[in-house]
């Protein structure tokens, strides 16, 4: 008689143990007592210090949880590499530590990491992370790979020429890869693996409709953006408001919005030097009607201490914006109608995020 | 949405092969009730995100298998199950009451990983690796500890590892 078959035997005199119902009951008094007791506390402290006329409150917000996104995530060495042989489910998103090489690691919503095996000859992380965190794509060498973190399969796409640049389309469906800035671009339906090709002039900043079916490139120092007709590659100019933000204000590559009628761009004041080039403090996003050109909403982000990066306009999430703080990097949340900012996810300073919807070169 | 939406399928499903491991934890009918439904409870309080980690069985294995710990550095529990024995032995042939009776005894004079390790290894089928991750240990200590169960039991009971010695 084997031990295992030993221990199934002993185990069959198990009766059932497992009470769902009885366990939920317990569960919502636990968790009554865990919010109503820190709340108690908090309103006595509170109430401590207003009383007692302190001149400060605490400084920093408290992080809102989205069970999209851990609290708050202690960057480790060594982690585990991404499981090839298991779903992993959706990410929320990517850090490294650029130093000379950027080693990107995952996160899950539960704080678990998992190093991502790219290729580490690239000065950032050269990334990027679906909208919805469940496909993510990064260079190996001239390669292109995208993964499905609900699943195990792994497509890798090749080019004419080394990979440069990605970007998603703000639903996620698609996925455009850029080749060594040449004007060579696959477009990648996301839902059943179809490639398209794309020729044309050279462009560094694009951005892809939630159909496919049509690329924005905006221009610098113009007023206006070129819209590529996928299928045929043909490119219209359309004009925008003479000026987007205020006087010394510059636009920078703007963020399509999920509708693909408007696009947020985002504001930094600087000049007269190349905004494509330069990076500056970005003080504000306007969202634009790509129809006729005019200023929809203006939002203003709080001048800190800090740089903002709005990285994409979600369906779910508004504009996410990374908040590069001396002490601390933020991952935000703006309400595209509201303009109310929640910090979601924190980290320590020092490292270099990818955010949902984030392509290559993830800057703006 | 429900925040425990998709628990009690959960529970429905997987139930029945958790309350056999948490019987084989404790060799105790009571015992074994209150460590599934300690971990149980625990599960639901952090179901959201439990549900989204992927491996809800594995949480809650390893939630039994801590709470066990705890019970044992608490010794609070200190008696072995030779009870629920007794009665199953009115149905059963006298080798398979004497065999269990044997296996049950030899487990309880057994420290709770040693125990633990056993009932993962040998009656859950994980891996070195995957027992490791369930207790927060290294698989060097998994393997350590593992040696060690088996020398007992094949100590105090070598019929029951006969086979299992060579393996």
């Amino acid at each position: 008689m084997r031990l295992r078959e030993s221990l199934h035997e002993l185990a069959d005199e198990a009766r059932s143990y497992a009470d769902p119902d009885a366990a939920v009951t317990r569960a919502r008094r636990r968790r009554a007592r865990s919010v109503a007791v820190p709340l108690s506390v908090a309103a006595v402290v509170l109430g401590g210090l207003v009383a007692a006329g302190l001149p400060w409150l605490p400084a920093e917000p408290p992080v809102q949880v989205d069970p999209r996104y851990p609290a708050r995530v202690s960057p480790r060495d060594g982690a585990v590499p991404l499981p090839a042989d298991r779903a992993v489910g959706a990410a929320s998103y990517v850090y490294g530590r650029c130093a000379s090489t950027c080693q990107p690691v995952l996160v899950l919503p539960d704080g678990t990491q998992y190093a991502i095996p790219a290729s580490p000859d690239h000065g950032s992380i050269a990334v990027a992370l679906s909208p919805d965190g469940r496909r993510l794509g990064w260079a190996n060498r001239n390669e292109f790979r995208l993964r499905d973190l609900y699943g195990t399969q792994e497509n890798v796409y090749t080019g004419k020429s080394i990979w440069t640049g990605a970007r998603w389309s703000p639903n996620g469906r698609w996925l455009v890869l850029m080749w060594s800035g040449q004007g060579e671009y696959t477009i990648i339906d996301t839902t059943n693996g179809r490639t398209t090709w794309l020729a044309t002039p050279p462009w560094s900043w694009f951005d892809v409709s939630d159909t496919g079916e049509w690329l924005l490139f905006p221009i610098p120092y113009e007023a206006g953006y070129d819209r590529l007709d996928a299928p045929t590659g043909e490119a219209t100019h359309h004009k925008l408001a003479p000026s987007l933000g205020q006087a010394g204000e510059y636009p920078l590559p703007p963020l399509l919005t999920p509708c693909s009628c408007t696009a947020m761009f985002p504001l930094f004041p600087s000049g007269p030097v190349d905004p494509y080039i330069a990076s500056g403090p970005v003080v504000a996003l306007v969202d634009v009607d790509l129809a006729d050109g005019h200023v929809i909403t203006r939002f203003d982000l709080p001048q800190d201490d800090g740089t903002w990066r709005p990285v994409a306009v979600l369906p779910d999430e508004g504009v996410v914006l990374a908040h590069f703080r001396p002490d601390v990097t933020e991952v935000v949340q703006l309400h595209s109608i509201t303009g109310e900012l929640t910090v979601v996810s924190r980290l320590p300073a020092g490292f270099e995020v990818v955010l949902r919807g984030a392509g290559f070169p993830a800057g703006r | 949405m429900d925040r425990y939406e998709g628990f009690r399928e959960f529970v429905l499903a997987r139930g029945p092969g958790l309350s056999r491991t948490a019987y084989l934890l404790t060799g105790d009918h009571q015992l074994a009730e209150d460590l599934l439904q300690q971990a149980l409870t625990k599960t639901a309080t952090h179901w959201p995100r439990v549900r989204t980690g992927g491996n809800p069985e594995g949480y809650v294995r390893r939630a039994m298998v801590n709470q066990r710990t705890s019970w044992w550095r608490r010794r609070r529990y200190t008696e072995v199950g030779a009870e629920a024995l007794s009665a199953a032995a009115v149905a059963d042939s006298a080798d398979a009451v004497v065999r269990r009776m044997a296996l049950a005894r030899a487990l309880s004079v057994l420290p709770i990983r040693q125990r633990a390790v056993l009932v993962l290894r040998f009656f859950e089928d994980m891996t070195e690796a995957q027992t490791a991750e369930v207790l927060g240990c290294s698989v060097g200590t998994v393997k350590s500890q593992a040696h060690d169960a088996l020398a007992r039991l094949r100590a105090l009971a070598p019929d029951l590892l006969s086979e299992e010695a060579a393996r």
